[in-house]
């Protein structure tokens, strides 16, 4: 940038390039003179305590803002008409946010433009005609490289659902419409709220017998090759009913799920994988959703062994989204347990049992995608398609490793994969007092900030909201609002919907956006209902045990005395010191005497008053001194003939060393080492300059007043024997 | 590396076994509810305070409530090392025990409890203070306990002595800030306990208050306490820190009264 006197040159394609390369040099350049100079709060500072730094300060202003009122003026742009010229600092700042939503509009303006001009205009696509797109990010990850497959303009497939998705928190009732391979016979009935259903198998699992086929010791199965296996879609009801058949009169099937749970409150199964001996399935749930109650022939089969890795949250969702039970259940991960591997992922026995290294590239991809991509496909099939080799395996591993009547692995891996087909699926209410899995005690318990009372009822306001809304829009409370831009929320309690948007920094969750005024009124209402309470506990007397009386002197009552005397009064004490002072101290004895006034004290405070009267133009008549006192004298103003020079440090001056005429005391002073402050200085009297060379005369009000060497960095102490004629008391020792 | 300065005790020693004859157990309290002293329950130590003990010191206050004793000097306002800007004056205190202060010998080292107490003065001392006339400055208040006799109390006299250093350096105050401290002891409150009475305490109180402004500054409670019991304490307390406070204005006015 060139003076502002002159006119800057005309931007044109050629010298851009020159033009911003300056203009950024020149910038850096003056922030990083900013480091050097004063911090911010200094300047009112120095703007109060120096007058010709005020003005410069005053005249900087003011180029400023001309500069400020012009920048707009020359950058011509349109709409800028509108901002109203910056007059001081305080309408700098709005002047600014002005500013700012201006750019940004300006720079939205210009991405829409381009996006125009490379046909990416989203304003004009319909959504039918949205082709749902996925992309593969890579993600830097503590194990590698993790690619988060994410799809945009996925239709949401909650809306093809035969079954309407209740969020409420009302009990969950079984879906299944009847119960094959029963022994007792189905009942659905109501159930009190608060409960949770009775799981329907409960006693076909607690009183199952395991087929002999499964604690037989085997030669393992080897798994068919990926590319000899043949896989199928199954997306018809045809294709449904023709894999259950197979399901059927297989002995051991392999199972696995794939759960959607970001756009969406309690989240859909989307992808059920299943594999016998021979053939993998891969099941489109989002088409058959209300169907697949049919697996449950296969599934609830005690003759027909399930096997899962990892257990726990698939037999809940089959629950939640199909109304499928699992009876007779070999979960692999806890058998990895109970065989006491080192890790326990199906990874982990992929390539211990396998030799195959699992492709963790899709571990965060969204399975609604439809269609799914060979990756995904391929990704999916993998995770049964060798899970009944390692059934196989680890099963002969179990037996072998087991003494049968009493350590019987097999046994427990069994027992405990019952357990966790016996789950099941719950629902939760929001807990208006923060309990339960979701609520905001876990929350608030990981978080290590500390909230003061209104921050917490933002918290508390804002957790509720989110979990509302995401009930209402079946939305997942982090696709609603993410926990940490929830904290950061609560944190600073945004009052308008500009400062929510700024705390959201990049992303905004769309949600938000749409209900800011919705999120600001909320904010403030629990702002101020803060505020307005005026305890801090709820207002409930508490109940003492017993009635204690106050004991004290004075028998006017000291809490609630009306009586507010003035500040200063220094009469107010009630109490006569006299009767609890102590005259004498035991460290010093005698030396501390009740009526005797320390030296020191009492030169500092005539010390003070004397500078009092010297600083004043008039002598006032009020501060006298006795005339037959030989105590310190002030020195009167006619004497002086330099002007006035008050010192710019505190420097103690014992009054005697200050008047010309001396006293002829003997004083003397032995500096043993000199002082590193810079406060206090020891006056000598004139006469002793001969004698000791150290010491060094000090007249404060000379203006070629040398202030004397001691300034040796040694730190000791500084002791002064006074040996004052007329002070018959004992000598004095200044200790430390 | 061995400390040379000092003189070290030796490094393990063990302490001679001393038979205690049962039933012969620390009487807190006669007939009469006095107590070893000859005092109430409810009655403070008598005060012994002077100022302008260190004279290299801007103000300094010298206390002793019965054994405890503590000197108290303090620096300022001088100017803040720290080059960023502050609006407000920065107090700085540093409590420190004299090795032979104790029952026990004291570690000539600062340790956390020294760190403790002294953020305690600090925020007994900051309300009173009028900080915000003293920007870009520090108070430095340092306070030696050379004998203590009971933590409670000592903290409470520290916090006397500090409130009167700082006005005898001559700056700007509120109010000067008295405090008190009582002990829980068998469900009944013993003002002023010294060091045999806190062995036998279930908690303590600490009260910091500005007579003036009838304001607390600084409270502090520690043990297993009943409410009702809290409540009278700081009533107490209270009535017991304008008692003091009497005794602060009187050791600071003898000075000015003596030379008019």
């Amino acid at each position: 940038m060139t003076e502002n006197t002159s006119v800057p040159p005309i931007l044109t394609l050629e010298n851009y390039e020159s033009f911003r390369t300056n203009a950024y040099v020149t910038i850096e350049t003056y922030a990083r003179k900013q480091k050097s100079t004063l911090p911010p709060g200094e300047v009112a500072f120095c703007r109060t305590v120096d007058p010709a730094s005020a003005l410069a300060l005053e005249r900087l202003s003011t180029k400023i803002k001309n500069k400020l009122n012009r920048l707009l003026v020359n950058a011509d742009i349109p709409g800028t008409e509108m901002l109203g010229r910056v007059n001081d600092a305080k309408d700098f700042d709005i002047w600014f946010k002005d500013l700012v939503t201006m750019n940004d509009s300006l720079i939205d303006g210009v991405n829409a433009s381009l996006d125009e001009l490379t046909g990416r205009n989203q304003k004009f696509a319909s959504s039918t005609a949205d082709i749902p797109t996925s992309m593969v990010a890579q993600v830097r990850a503590r194990s590698g490289d993790i690619n988060i497959v994410y799809s945009r303009n996925i239709t949401r497939p909650q809306a093809k659902f035969k079954d309407k998705i209740d969020n409420s928190g009302a009990p969950f009732i079984p879906k299944l419409p009847n119960k094959p391979n029963a022994i007792i016979p189905l009942k659905l009935g109501g159930i009190e709220e608060g409960s949770v259903y009775p799981h329907p198998y409960r006693y076909e699992i607690t009183h199952l017998t395991y087929p002999s086929f499964i604690f037989e010791e085997k030669e393992p199965i080897q798994y068919r090759p990926l590319d000899d296996t043949p896989l199928i879609w199954v997306d018809t009801l045809e294709g449904l009913t023709a894999m259950c058949q197979k399901l059927e009169s297989s002995q051991e099937i392999a199972v696995d799920l794939e759960h959607h749970d970001y756009r969406s409150y309690q989240g859909f199964t989307c992808l059920i994988q299943i594999s016998t001996r021979d053939e993998d399935f891969i099941v489109d749930v989002l088409e058959l959703r209300h169907h697949l109650h049919m697996l449950n022939n296969s599934f609830t089969n005690p003759n027909i062994l399930k096997v899962f890795h990892g257990a726990d949250y698939d037999i809940t969702w089959l629950q939640k989204d199909f109304g499928v039970y699992v009876v007779n259940l070999f979960d692999t991960n806890q058998a990895s347990h109970l065989l006491e591997m080192r890790f326990h992922s199906l990874a982990y026995l992929l390539k211990h049992y396998c030799h195959v290294d699992a492709d963790k590239k899709f571990q965060l991809a969204d399975w609604r995608l439809r269609p799914l991509t060979e990756e995904m496909i391929n990704y999916a099939r993998c995770d049964t398609h060798y899970l009944l080799y390692i059934y196989d395996r680890m099963r002969n591993e179990l037996i072998q490793n087991s003494v049968t009547t009493t350590y019987n692995l097999l046994k427990v891996t069994l027992d405990r994969s019952a357990e966790i087909s016996l789950q099941c699926y719950e629902t939760f209410r929001y807990d208006p007092n923060g309990e339960g899995p979701n609520g905001y005690q876990k929350l608030l318990a990981k978080w290590n900030f500390p909230l003061n009372r209104q921050q917490l009822a933002v918290f508390k306001a804002l957790h509720a909201w989110r979990d509302n809304k995401a009930r209402e829009e079946d939305e997942s409370l982090a696709y609603v609002l993410p926990n940490d831009i929830l904290f950061t929320l609560s944190e600073k309690m945004p009052d308008d919907s500009k400062d929510i948007t700024s705390l959201c920094r990049n992303i905004v969750p769309p949600l938000v956006r749409e209900n800011t005024l919705e999120l600001v009124s909320l904010i403030t209402d629990a702002k101020n209902s803060v505020l307005n309470s005026t305890s801090n506990f709820d207002n409930k007397p508490v109940k003492t045990e017993r009635e204690i009386r106050t004991v004290t002197s004075n028998s006017e009552p000291i809490l609630n005395s009306k009586n507010i005397k003035w500040v200063l009064d220094t009469s107010h004490p009630k109490y006569n010191a006299d009767d609890y002072k102590e005259k004498k101290s035991v460290l010093f004895g005698d030396f501390y005497i009740e009526n005797g006034v320390n030296e020191t004290s009492k030169k500092k405070v005539s010390e003070i008053l004397s500078n009092l009267t010297f600083a004043l133009p008039v002598l006032p008549k009020s501060i006298s001194y006795h005339s037959n006192r030989t105590g310190p004298q002030p020195k009167p103003m006619d004497e002086n003939s330099q002007p006035i020079i008050l010192p710019v440090e505190h420097i103690y001056v014992p009054p005697e060393a200050r008047s010309t005429k001396s006293k002829g005391k003997e004083r003397e002073v032995v500096v043993l080492s000199q002082s590193i402050s810079k406060k206090r200085q020891r006056l000598e009297d004139d006469d002793l300059i001969e004698d000791e060379k150290r010491l060094r005369r000090y007249d404060p009000y000379s203006p070629t007043a040398t202030s004397s060497g001691n300034r040796n960095a040694t730190i000791s102490e500084t002791f002064e024997i006074d040996g004052e004629a007329n002070d018959d008391k004992d000598k004095k020792c200044s200790i430390m | 590396m061995v400390d040379r300065r000092r003189i070290q005790g030796p490094e393990v020693s063990v302490a001679p076994i001393i038979i205690k004859s049962a039933d012969k157990r620390t009487c807190l309290k006669d007939e009469h509810s006095r107590r070893r002293d000859g005092r109430n329950l409810e009655d403070i130590c008598p005060i012994f305070l002077k100022t302008g003990l260190i004279s290299q010191a801007n103000g300094s206050a010298f206390i002793e409530i019965r054994r405890t004793k503590i000197a108290c000097g303090v620096y300022g306002p001088r100017q803040t090392k720290i080059p960023s800007f502050s609006g407000k004056g920065n107090l700085n205190v540093e409590i420190k025990f004299a090795p032979f202060s104790c029952q026990k010998r004291r570690q000539p080292y600062r340790d956390a409890q020294e760190k403790d107490l002294s953020q305690l003065v600090i925020e007994a001392l900051v309300p009173s203070i009028r900080l915000d006339l003293l920007p870009k400055s520090t108070i430095d208040i340092y306070i030696t306990v050379l004998e203590n006799d009971g933590t409670a109390s000592c903290l409470a006299a520290a916090i006397t002595c500090a409130s009167v250093a700082v006005a005898d350096a001559g700056i700007e105050m509120l109010d000067l800030v008295p405090a008190s401290s009582a002990s829980y002891i068998g469900g009944e409150i013993y003002m002023d306990s010294d060091l045999a009475e806190e062995q036998h305490e279930t908690g303590y109180l600490i009260l910091s208050y500005m007579p003036s402004l009838k304001e607390v500054t600084h409270i502090l409670q520690s043990g297993d306490v009943d409410l009702a019991l809290t409540t009278q304490a700081i009533e107490q307390c209270t009535d017991a820190c304008s008692k003091i406070y009497s005794v602060m204005i009187n050791s600071l006015l003898l000075p000015i009264r003596d030379t008019q």
